[in-house]
């Protein structure tokens, strides 16, 4: 990830833990400082709900212009995919 | 020990006779070929023999019996194949077809979709037209899941090839994005329109059309995303279409 910090690149995520207080404490510690959105302390949450999100952790990439470009991407996958959709960004 | 064994293989030799009134021909052939399989095992083999059955008794309704028990009980052989079409010429007017669309729409080979089609278009019976539409529709929503590791991984081509099967595979690695999601559009609005009230297990047909509906609209590869707004962890306003302009790895995470 850090090869990407000058690129137009972000990684955000949806978190559904119960417990929020101990989730801030765990990215304080662990120094998790990409966002996630909080929906609710629920996998059924409304982003989940609306996302219909069955597996977790998944993983969705979406492009400059919002469109979703891969889903459900296997993680050794990311890389990659990532990696074409900044190509692509930076031939316009 | 033996006494006992002999008079439960009687009875269940003797059982079906008097379960049916007069059973065709082919009907005892069929139930022949059932227990023999019973005893023998492998079914490719007897794949085959159900299969000459058929062909034996077109029309009979043991060759469904034959046919379906085929599709049962091999996927992605040149012999489904064959039973799949055989059933789609001779017995779409079939009762029994509608307890079968799950493993036909299972089957791995380029014929179960044009069966399940015949079967909701032509097919004299409403609860089988239900489970054929919505079948057809599971089946298309698997071939788009194949079609987006495709487009993600295009090297496993190959993989797909020798699983589907060739015909098959190589229909999976022609589809167009697009037209699938149209066809599979096309499947829920059916099942929307012409089968909301039937339930399927804790639901109802409409309820899950509408769901997929949404799904194929807003949440397949090529569409905008929808729009995410609320709060981050700490409490903070977040937006997903803040970050247009960027590449977004959007990530469902917790803690499970």
């Amino acid at each position: 990830m850090k090869q990407l910090a000058d690129k137009p690149f972000v990684l955000l995520g949806v978190n559904s833990d119960e417990d929020r207080e101990a989730l801030k404490q765990t990215m304080v510690d662990e120094q998790i400082t990409w966002r996630s959105w909080w929906d609710e302390g629920n996998v059924e949450g409304p982003i989940h709900t609306t996302w219909q999100i069955q597996e977790r952790p998944a993983i969705h990439i979406l492009d400059a212009n919002g469109v979703i470009r891969y889903k459900n991407l296997p993680p050794e996958e990311v890389d990659a995919a990532i990696g074409r959709l900044l190509a692509e960004l930076e031939k316009r | 020990m033996r006494v006992v064994f002999l008079f439960l293989v009687t009875l269940a030799a003797t059982y079906p006779a008097h379960a049916e009134d007069s059973p065709s021909p082919a009907s005892k052939q069929f139930k022949v070929l059932v227990d023999q399989y019973e005893q023998e095992g492998g079914a490719t083999v007897f794949a085959k023999r159900f299969l000459a059955l058929a062909e034996e008794h077109p029309k009979d309704p043991a060759a469904a019996d034959a046919l379906l028990w085929i599709v049962e009980n091999v996927r992605g052989r040149s012999e489904t194949t064959k039973a799949l079409e055989l059933l789609t010429a001779n017995h779409v007017d079939s009762e029994k077809l509608g307890s079968a669309c799950g493993d036909i729409a299972r089957s791995r080979s380029l014929a179960a979709e044009k069966l399940l089609r015949a079967l909701l278009d032509k097919g004299p019976h409403d609860d089988v037209k239900a489970q054929a539409c919505y079948y057809l529709a599971l089946l298309l929503d698997s071939e788009a899941i194949v079609v987006d590791q495709l487009r993600a991984a295009p090297d496993l081509a190959p993989r797909v090839v020798q699983y589907y099967g060739k015909d098959y595979g190589k229909h999976l690695a022609s589809l167009k994005p697009d037209e699938l999601a149209k066809l599979r559009e096309q499947a829920y609005e059916t099942m929307l329109k012409s089968f909301p009230d039937v339930t399927a297990q804790d639901t109802t047909l409409g309820k899950v059309a509408e769901r997929a509906l949404f799904a194929i609209r807003h949440l397949s590869v090529g569409r905008v995303a929808p729009e995410i707004e609320g709060e981050d962890v700490f409490g903070k306003p977040m937006k997903l279409s803040d970050y247009r302009g960027k590449v977004v790895m959007l990530c469902f995470w917790g803690h499970w």
